[in-house]
Protein backbone atom coordinates (compact mmCIF):
# COMPACT_ATOMS: atom_id res chain seq x y z
CA UNK A 1 0.00 0.00 0.00
CA UNK A 2 1.53 3.43 -1.03
CA UNK A 3 0.90 6.74 0.69
CA UNK A 4 -1.60 8.36 -1.89
CA UNK A 5 -2.02 11.87 0.11
CA UNK A 6 -1.86 15.07 -1.43
CA UNK A 7 1.08 16.95 0.11
CA UNK A 8 -0.55 20.45 0.71
CA UNK A 9 1.30 23.18 0.09
CA UNK A 10 3.50 24.21 3.60
CA UNK A 11 2.89 27.59 3.12
CA UNK A 12 -0.91 28.21 2.82
CA UNK A 13 -1.32 25.57 5.53
CA UNK A 14 0.22 28.06 7.38
CA UNK A 15 -1.48 31.26 6.67
CA UNK A 16 -4.69 29.28 6.56
CA UNK A 17 -4.27 28.94 10.52
CA UNK A 18 -3.07 32.81 11.00
CA UNK A 19 -5.29 34.21 8.69
CA UNK A 20 -8.14 32.46 6.51
CA UNK A 21 -9.15 30.15 9.06
CA UNK A 22 -8.17 31.95 12.35
CA UNK A 23 -9.26 29.68 14.88
CA UNK A 24 -10.73 32.45 16.86
CA UNK A 25 -11.67 34.75 14.46
CA UNK A 26 -13.69 32.32 11.80
CA UNK A 27 -13.69 29.16 13.11
CA UNK A 28 -14.94 30.74 16.15
CA UNK A 29 -13.14 27.67 18.58
CA UNK A 30 -12.10 28.06 22.25
CA UNK A 31 -13.87 30.71 23.05
CA UNK A 32 -13.60 29.92 26.77
CA UNK A 33 -10.03 29.89 26.96
CA UNK A 34 -10.09 33.13 24.51
CA UNK A 35 -11.86 35.48 27.45
CA UNK A 36 -11.01 33.91 30.56
CA UNK A 37 -7.18 34.68 29.58
CA UNK A 38 -7.35 37.91 27.82
CA UNK A 39 -7.99 40.29 30.11
CA UNK A 40 -4.07 40.92 30.17
CA UNK A 41 -1.07 40.66 27.28
CA UNK A 42 0.65 38.54 29.77
CA UNK A 43 -1.76 36.03 30.07
CA UNK A 44 -2.66 35.80 26.85
CA UNK A 45 0.54 35.24 25.59
CA UNK A 46 1.24 32.52 28.03
CA UNK A 47 -2.09 31.08 27.09
CA UNK A 48 -1.42 30.79 23.38
CA UNK A 49 1.66 29.74 23.25
CA UNK A 50 0.97 26.65 25.63
CA UNK A 51 -1.52 26.11 23.16
CA UNK A 52 0.78 26.22 20.52
CA UNK A 53 3.47 23.80 21.89
CA UNK A 54 0.14 21.30 22.61
CA UNK A 55 -1.10 21.86 19.37
CA UNK A 56 2.15 21.20 17.46
CA UNK A 57 3.02 18.17 19.78
CA UNK A 58 -0.03 16.61 19.42
CA UNK A 59 -0.70 16.93 15.78
CA UNK A 60 2.72 15.20 15.52
CA UNK A 61 1.83 12.49 17.26
CA UNK A 62 -1.74 11.80 15.82
CA UNK A 63 -0.52 12.42 12.36
CA UNK A 64 2.24 9.37 13.14
CA UNK A 65 -0.01 7.29 14.81
CA UNK A 66 -3.27 7.74 12.35
CA UNK A 67 -2.42 4.09 10.68
CA UNK A 68 -2.28 3.01 14.37
CA UNK A 69 -5.50 4.32 15.49
CA UNK A 70 -8.60 2.50 14.84
CA UNK A 71 -11.46 4.55 14.15
CA UNK A 72 -13.61 3.19 16.29
CA UNK A 73 -11.52 4.66 19.44
CA UNK A 74 -9.70 7.54 17.57
CA UNK A 75 -11.53 10.53 20.00
CA UNK A 76 -10.34 8.54 22.76
CA UNK A 77 -6.88 8.21 21.74
CA UNK A 78 -6.52 11.80 20.70
CA UNK A 79 -7.43 12.53 24.10
CA UNK A 80 -5.43 10.87 25.71
CA UNK A 81 -2.35 11.94 23.68
CA UNK A 82 -3.66 15.26 24.34
CA UNK A 83 -4.03 15.17 27.95
CA UNK A 84 -0.71 13.63 27.99
CA UNK A 85 0.83 16.71 26.59
CA UNK A 86 -1.19 19.06 28.51
CA UNK A 87 -0.09 17.59 31.61
CA UNK A 88 3.31 17.85 30.56
CA UNK A 89 2.81 21.86 29.48
CA UNK A 90 1.35 22.41 32.83
CA UNK A 91 3.79 20.65 34.59
CA UNK A 92 7.03 22.62 32.68
CA UNK A 93 5.03 25.90 33.37
CA UNK A 94 4.76 25.07 37.27
CA UNK A 95 8.55 23.86 37.18
CA UNK A 96 9.89 27.06 35.00
CA UNK A 97 6.95 29.77 34.79
CA UNK A 98 5.88 29.65 38.43
CA UNK A 99 4.48 33.20 38.16
CA UNK A 100 2.82 32.88 34.56
CA UNK A 101 1.58 29.29 35.92
CA UNK A 102 -0.21 30.94 39.12
CA UNK A 103 -1.77 33.51 36.46
CA UNK A 104 -3.52 30.98 34.07
CA UNK A 105 -4.43 28.50 36.95
CA UNK A 106 -7.07 26.27 35.63
CA UNK A 107 -6.68 27.15 31.85
CA UNK A 108 -3.96 25.18 31.41
CA UNK A 109 -5.22 22.18 32.33
CA UNK A 110 -8.47 22.94 30.49
CA UNK A 111 -6.16 23.10 27.20
CA UNK A 112 -7.20 19.16 27.37
CA UNK A 113 -10.50 19.98 25.96
CA UNK A 114 -9.91 22.75 23.60
CA UNK A 115 -11.89 22.45 20.81
CA UNK A 116 -8.95 24.02 18.16
CA UNK A 117 -6.86 21.36 19.56
CA UNK A 118 -9.34 18.32 19.35
CA UNK A 119 -10.81 19.84 15.99
CA UNK A 120 -6.71 19.58 13.83
CA UNK A 121 -6.14 16.25 15.31
CA UNK A 122 -9.66 15.35 13.76
CA UNK A 123 -9.70 17.93 10.39
CA UNK A 124 -5.61 17.61 9.64
CA UNK A 125 -3.36 15.62 11.26
CA UNK A 126 -5.45 12.40 11.01
CA UNK A 127 -5.66 12.90 7.30
CA UNK A 128 -2.18 14.48 6.60
CA UNK A 129 1.95 13.33 6.96
CA UNK A 130 3.86 14.55 10.10
CA UNK A 131 5.50 17.60 8.55
CA UNK A 132 2.09 19.24 7.23
CA UNK A 133 0.37 18.44 10.51
CA UNK A 134 3.32 20.24 12.44
CA UNK A 135 3.06 23.51 9.87
CA UNK A 136 -0.51 23.21 10.83
CA UNK A 137 -0.19 22.98 14.60
CA UNK A 138 1.95 26.11 14.45
CA UNK A 139 -0.11 28.08 12.12
CA UNK A 140 -3.11 26.86 14.17
CA UNK A 141 -1.37 28.33 17.07
CA UNK A 142 0.02 31.54 16.03
CA UNK A 143 -3.15 32.47 14.70
CA UNK A 144 -4.81 31.91 18.45
CA UNK A 145 -2.12 33.32 19.92
CA UNK A 146 -1.96 36.76 17.67
CA UNK A 147 -6.07 36.94 18.61
CA UNK A 148 -5.31 36.06 22.01
CA UNK A 149 -2.09 39.20 21.79
CA UNK A 150 -5.17 41.18 19.98
CA UNK A 151 -7.90 40.63 22.18
CA UNK A 152 -5.52 41.12 25.34
CA UNK A 153 -3.64 44.52 24.11
CA UNK A 154 -7.26 45.82 23.46
CA UNK A 155 -8.96 44.72 26.71
CA UNK A 156 -5.31 46.02 28.79
CA UNK A 157 -4.75 48.90 27.25
CA UNK A 158 -8.73 50.08 27.90
CA UNK A 159 -8.87 48.05 31.05
CA UNK A 160 -6.01 48.71 33.21
CA UNK A 161 -4.33 51.45 30.96
CA UNK A 162 -1.22 49.16 30.52
CA UNK A 163 0.46 47.05 28.67
CA UNK A 164 2.47 43.90 29.29
CA UNK A 165 1.90 45.27 32.99
CA UNK A 166 3.96 48.69 31.97
CA UNK A 167 1.44 51.60 32.76
CA UNK A 168 0.78 53.82 29.51
CA UNK A 169 -1.10 56.98 30.69
CA UNK A 170 -0.94 59.01 33.76
CA UNK A 171 -3.02 59.27 36.96
CA UNK A 172 -5.55 61.69 34.99
CA UNK A 173 -6.18 58.05 32.64
CA UNK A 174 -9.50 56.59 34.00
CA UNK A 175 -9.61 52.63 32.58
CA UNK A 176 -12.95 51.45 31.42
CA UNK A 177 -12.96 48.72 33.97
CA UNK A 178 -16.01 46.66 32.11
CA UNK A 179 -12.94 46.06 29.40
CA UNK A 180 -11.23 43.64 31.71
CA UNK A 181 -14.22 42.03 32.97
CA UNK A 182 -15.53 39.15 30.40
CA UNK A 183 -18.32 41.33 29.04
CA UNK A 184 -15.65 44.04 27.91
CA UNK A 185 -13.83 40.85 26.37
CA UNK A 186 -17.17 39.74 24.25
CA UNK A 187 -17.72 43.27 22.96
CA UNK A 188 -14.35 43.69 22.31
CA UNK A 189 -13.98 40.30 20.47
CA UNK A 190 -17.61 41.10 18.23
CA UNK A 191 -16.20 44.65 17.07
CA UNK A 192 -12.75 42.29 15.81
CA UNK A 193 -14.71 39.78 14.13
CA UNK A 194 -16.91 42.12 12.32
CA UNK A 195 -13.56 43.80 11.46
CA UNK A 196 -11.65 40.63 9.83
CA UNK A 197 -14.95 39.75 8.56
CA UNK A 198 -14.94 43.19 6.11
CA UNK A 199 -11.15 42.81 5.59
CA UNK A 200 -11.57 39.08 4.26
CA UNK A 201 -14.41 39.80 2.25
CA UNK A 202 -12.73 43.51 0.64
CA UNK A 203 -9.73 41.05 0.15
CA UNK A 204 -11.89 38.53 -2.46
CA UNK A 205 -13.54 41.06 -3.86
CA UNK A 206 -10.35 42.48 -5.04
CA UNK A 207 -9.13 39.33 -5.88
CA UNK A 208 -12.03 38.92 -8.12
CA UNK A 209 -11.61 42.18 -9.47
CA UNK A 210 -8.12 41.38 -10.72
CA UNK A 211 -9.43 37.74 -12.74
CA UNK B 1 -7.29 -21.81 20.69
CA UNK B 2 -7.03 -18.88 18.33
CA UNK B 3 -8.84 -20.00 15.77
CA UNK B 4 -11.84 -19.76 18.75
CA UNK B 5 -11.67 -15.99 19.23
CA UNK B 6 -14.42 -14.62 17.11
CA UNK B 7 -14.00 -11.79 15.11
CA UNK B 8 -15.73 -9.11 16.92
CA UNK B 9 -13.44 -10.21 20.04
CA UNK B 10 -10.40 -10.21 18.50
CA UNK B 11 -11.24 -6.34 17.75
CA UNK B 12 -12.43 -5.50 20.77
CA UNK B 13 -9.38 -7.10 22.12
CA UNK B 14 -7.48 -5.20 19.26
CA UNK B 15 -9.06 -1.82 20.14
CA UNK B 16 -7.79 -2.02 24.36
CA UNK B 17 -4.32 -3.03 23.17
CA UNK B 18 -4.06 0.33 21.05
CA UNK B 19 -5.87 2.44 23.37
CA UNK B 20 -3.31 0.61 26.24
CA UNK B 21 -0.25 0.96 24.33
CA UNK B 22 -1.02 4.75 23.93
CA UNK B 23 -1.59 5.04 27.29
CA UNK B 24 1.51 3.47 28.49
CA UNK B 25 3.92 5.63 26.31
CA UNK B 26 1.92 9.19 27.50
CA UNK B 27 2.38 7.59 30.61
CA UNK B 28 5.92 7.18 30.78
CA UNK B 29 6.33 10.75 29.17
CA UNK B 30 4.74 12.17 31.53
CA UNK B 31 7.25 9.55 34.63
CA UNK B 32 10.12 11.05 32.84
CA UNK B 33 8.74 15.12 32.69
CA UNK B 34 7.30 14.71 36.61
CA UNK B 35 10.73 13.19 37.53
CA UNK B 36 12.54 16.48 36.25
CA UNK B 37 10.12 19.14 37.46
CA UNK B 38 8.91 17.78 40.67
CA UNK B 39 12.12 18.27 42.95
CA UNK B 40 11.95 22.02 41.35
CA UNK B 41 8.29 22.42 41.76
CA UNK B 42 8.74 21.70 45.34
CA UNK B 43 11.88 23.99 46.06
CA UNK B 44 9.65 26.46 44.53
CA UNK B 45 7.14 26.33 47.04
CA UNK B 46 9.49 26.37 49.46
CA UNK B 47 11.09 29.18 48.26
CA UNK B 48 8.36 31.36 47.97
CA UNK B 49 6.37 30.68 51.68
CA UNK B 50 10.51 31.60 52.72
CA UNK B 51 10.32 34.75 51.24
CA UNK B 52 6.72 35.43 52.47
CA UNK B 53 6.95 34.49 56.05
CA UNK B 54 10.27 36.50 56.56
CA UNK B 55 8.20 39.51 54.50
CA UNK B 56 5.72 39.29 57.62
CA UNK B 57 8.50 38.74 60.11
CA UNK B 58 11.35 40.16 58.85
CA UNK B 59 13.82 40.05 62.53
CA UNK B 60 12.41 36.09 62.84
CA UNK B 61 14.71 33.30 62.69
CA UNK B 62 12.71 30.35 63.27
CA UNK B 63 9.57 29.29 62.42
CA UNK B 64 7.41 26.51 63.52
CA UNK B 65 3.89 25.18 62.62
CA UNK B 66 1.05 25.39 65.01
CA UNK B 67 -1.48 23.01 65.73
CA UNK B 68 -4.70 24.68 65.89
CA UNK B 69 -7.80 23.32 67.45
CA UNK B 70 -10.14 24.21 65.12
CA UNK B 71 -9.27 23.96 61.49
CA UNK B 72 -12.34 25.13 59.73
CA UNK B 73 -11.55 28.56 58.10
CA UNK B 74 -7.97 28.23 57.83
CA UNK B 75 -5.82 25.34 56.81
CA UNK B 76 -2.87 25.91 58.63
CA UNK B 77 -0.68 28.51 60.98
CA UNK B 78 2.81 29.30 61.85
CA UNK B 79 4.36 30.96 65.01
CA UNK B 80 7.06 33.13 64.44
CA UNK B 81 10.48 33.09 66.73
CA UNK B 82 13.71 35.58 67.15
CA UNK B 83 15.91 33.68 68.95
CA UNK B 84 13.31 31.55 70.87
CA UNK B 85 11.28 35.05 72.09
CA UNK B 86 7.58 34.46 70.72
CA UNK B 87 7.25 37.00 67.88
CA UNK B 88 4.00 36.59 66.65
CA UNK B 89 1.80 34.05 64.25
CA UNK B 90 1.51 33.77 60.56
CA UNK B 91 -1.87 32.37 59.36
CA UNK B 92 -3.05 30.97 56.20
CA UNK B 93 -6.64 32.25 55.06
CA UNK B 94 -8.43 31.03 51.99
CA UNK B 95 -11.45 33.45 51.89
CA UNK B 96 -13.61 33.37 48.59
CA UNK B 97 -13.04 36.30 46.48
CA UNK B 98 -14.76 37.15 43.10
CA UNK B 99 -12.60 35.04 40.74
CA UNK B 100 -12.43 32.42 43.60
CA UNK B 101 -11.03 31.01 46.17
CA UNK B 102 -7.92 33.74 47.57
CA UNK B 103 -5.26 32.01 49.85
CA UNK B 104 -3.40 35.17 52.29
CA UNK B 105 -1.05 35.03 54.35
CA UNK B 106 -1.84 37.41 57.66
CA UNK B 107 1.06 37.63 60.29
CA UNK B 108 0.17 38.57 63.54
CA UNK B 109 2.37 39.89 66.52
CA UNK B 110 1.70 39.02 69.62
CA UNK B 111 -0.60 42.16 70.31
CA UNK B 112 -2.97 40.90 67.81
CA UNK B 113 -1.89 43.63 65.89
CA UNK B 114 -1.49 42.76 62.14
CA UNK B 115 2.00 43.17 60.63
CA UNK B 116 1.56 42.12 57.39
CA UNK B 117 -0.66 40.75 54.16
CA UNK B 118 1.05 38.12 51.76
CA UNK B 119 -1.06 37.18 48.69
CA UNK B 120 -0.19 33.84 47.90
CA UNK B 121 -2.71 33.22 45.16
CA UNK B 122 -6.03 35.20 43.81
CA UNK B 123 -8.29 35.01 40.82
CA UNK B 124 -9.63 38.02 40.95
CA UNK B 125 -10.46 40.60 38.24
CA UNK B 126 -7.07 42.28 36.91
CA UNK B 127 -7.14 45.73 37.21
CA UNK B 128 -10.52 45.74 39.27
CA UNK B 129 -10.18 43.11 42.14
CA UNK B 130 -6.48 42.79 42.07
CA UNK B 131 -6.45 46.47 43.47
CA UNK B 132 -6.97 44.91 46.70
CA UNK B 133 -3.13 43.66 46.58
CA UNK B 134 -1.58 47.11 46.43
CA UNK B 135 -0.26 48.20 49.63
CA UNK B 136 -2.86 51.57 49.60
CA UNK B 137 -5.17 48.53 49.98
CA UNK B 138 -3.52 46.01 52.44
CA UNK B 139 -1.68 48.94 53.83
CA UNK B 140 -4.57 49.80 56.12
CA UNK B 141 -4.69 46.49 58.06
CA UNK B 142 -1.15 46.93 59.16
CA UNK B 143 -0.94 47.78 63.15
CA UNK B 144 -4.67 46.98 63.11
CA UNK B 145 -6.22 44.41 65.61
CA UNK B 146 -9.83 45.65 64.86
CA UNK B 147 -10.89 45.64 60.96
CA UNK B 148 -14.27 48.00 60.99
CA UNK B 149 -12.15 51.04 59.95
CA UNK B 150 -10.72 49.34 57.04
CA UNK B 151 -12.49 50.90 53.27
CA UNK B 152 -12.91 49.02 50.50
CA UNK B 153 -11.45 49.32 47.52
CA UNK B 154 -13.81 51.21 45.00
CA UNK B 155 -15.29 48.83 42.13
CA UNK B 156 -14.02 45.98 44.05
CA UNK B 157 -16.21 45.93 47.33
CA UNK B 158 -16.60 41.67 46.78
CA UNK B 159 -12.60 41.19 46.84
CA UNK B 160 -12.46 43.92 49.48
CA UNK B 161 -14.82 42.02 51.60
CA UNK B 162 -12.95 38.86 50.73
CA UNK B 163 -9.97 39.97 52.60
CA UNK B 164 -11.53 41.38 55.57
CA UNK B 165 -13.34 38.44 56.11
CA UNK B 166 -10.21 36.73 55.85
CA UNK B 167 -8.19 38.68 57.72
CA UNK B 168 -10.55 38.72 60.76
CA UNK B 169 -11.27 34.84 60.39
CA UNK B 170 -6.89 34.51 60.77
CA UNK B 171 -7.46 36.94 63.28
CA UNK B 172 -9.99 34.48 65.50
CA UNK B 173 -7.02 31.27 64.65
CA UNK B 174 -3.85 33.92 66.26
CA UNK B 175 -5.95 34.56 69.60
CA UNK B 176 -6.23 30.82 69.72
CA UNK B 177 -2.80 29.81 68.87
CA UNK B 178 -1.25 32.92 70.64
CA UNK B 179 -3.57 32.10 73.80
CA UNK B 180 -1.92 28.41 73.43
CA UNK B 181 1.45 29.45 73.54
CA UNK B 182 1.41 31.49 76.25
CA UNK B 183 0.43 28.73 78.43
Amino acid sequence: MMEQETTPKLSSVLLNGIVFENPVFVQLLGMCPTLATSSSVKNALGMGLSATAVLICSNIAISALRKLIPDKVRIAAYIIVIAGFVTAVDLLLQAFFEELSKSLGVFIPLIVVNCIILARAEAFASKNGVLPSAVDGLGMGLGFTLALLLLGSIREILGSGSWFGIQLFGDSFKPMLTMATTTGGFLVLGFLIAGVQALSARLRKGEKAHE
Amino acid sequence: MTEQITAPRRETLHLGLVLGGIAFFVALMLSVVNSVTAPIIEQNTKEQEVIAFSALFPDATDFKEASPGEPDLTPSASTAYQDGVLLGVVVTATPRGYGGEMELLIGFDTGLRVTGIQFISTSESPGIGTKVQEESYWGQYIGQSEFDGVDAVTGATVSSKAVKSGVTAASELAMAILAQEVQ
